[in-house]
């Protein structure tokens, strides 16, 4: 998967830092994917996989596990996930990616909208990841530059931007 | 990342892809009308912002 696709699906607004992990997906199997606290955030992500022809009920599965937030279960969650198993956990936030990284050093893990992934212990550089886990981070150091370098390969005539902060 | 330290590196950075970046401070619910007014006035091609605090703005003003 290209840099660019990855981000496209993952519909970030931040940087991906490279693809370490990836899910295995052989023909006429299907791919589970765990997804801890299914919200509409995740359905353009369904809906770019469906692009991709990964169906649902065809040859892409989704288990979804809902928790209240609370570490305890994230936690559960994360480690019931890697029970079933699925083939890749994509978690929406620092702590479900925190989760999913105690749950397994195996099992692939997409982390997506992460503020700081080296601050939270996800990985130890954002250009040579180590490990089973890959993502996009929304914030974070030398993360500015890189997001203006995006903006500009995918819209090269953006000239003006606006920033709006507290 | 501290929202100043953004600011300060979108102040260095945009000039590198020839952009040129406006500061939109809101600090108070009713400096919204006048961003937006100065938005709408003066249309940028992208606008970004510090997500938390302007969340939280965002949600009181929805209250």
């Amino acid at each position: 998967m290209r840099r660019r696709e990855f981000i496209t699906l993952l519909g970030g607004a931040g940087a991906a830092w490279p693809l370490a992990a990836r899910a295995q997906h052989a023909p006429g199997k299907v791919a589970r994917v765990g997804i801890i606290d299914d919200s509409p955030s995740w359905d353009s992500f369904r809906q770019r996989l469906r692009e991709l022809n990964y169906v649902e009920g065809q040859n892409i599965a989704y288990v979804y596990l809902r928790t209240d937030g609370s570490p305890a279960q994230l936690d559960a969650a994360a480690a019931a996930l890697v029970q079933v198993p699925v083939n890749v956990i994509v978690a929406f936030g620092t702590p479900r990616a925190q989760a999913a990284q105690r749950a397994t050093k195996t099992i692939p893990i997409v982390a997506i909208s992460i503020s700081d992934p080296i601050a939270a212990g996800l990985v130890t550089s954002l250009a040579h990841p180590v490990g089973n886990i890959t993502g996009n981070t929304i914030l974070g150091p030398d993360i500015v530059t890189k997001k203006l370098q995006i903006l500009k390969d995918a819209f090269p005539a953006v000239a003006r931007v606006a920033y709006l902060w507290s | 990342m501290a929202t100043a330290d953004i600011l300060e590196d979108l102040r260095k950075a945009t000039p590198l892809f020839q952009m040129a970046l406006t500061s939109l401070p809101a600090r108070t619910e009713v400096d919204f009308d006048r961003v937006f007014a100065q938005m709408s006035a003066d249309r940028p091609d992208v606008g970004t912002y510090s997500r938390m605090r302007v969340s939280k703005l965002c949600e009181s003003a929805g209250k």
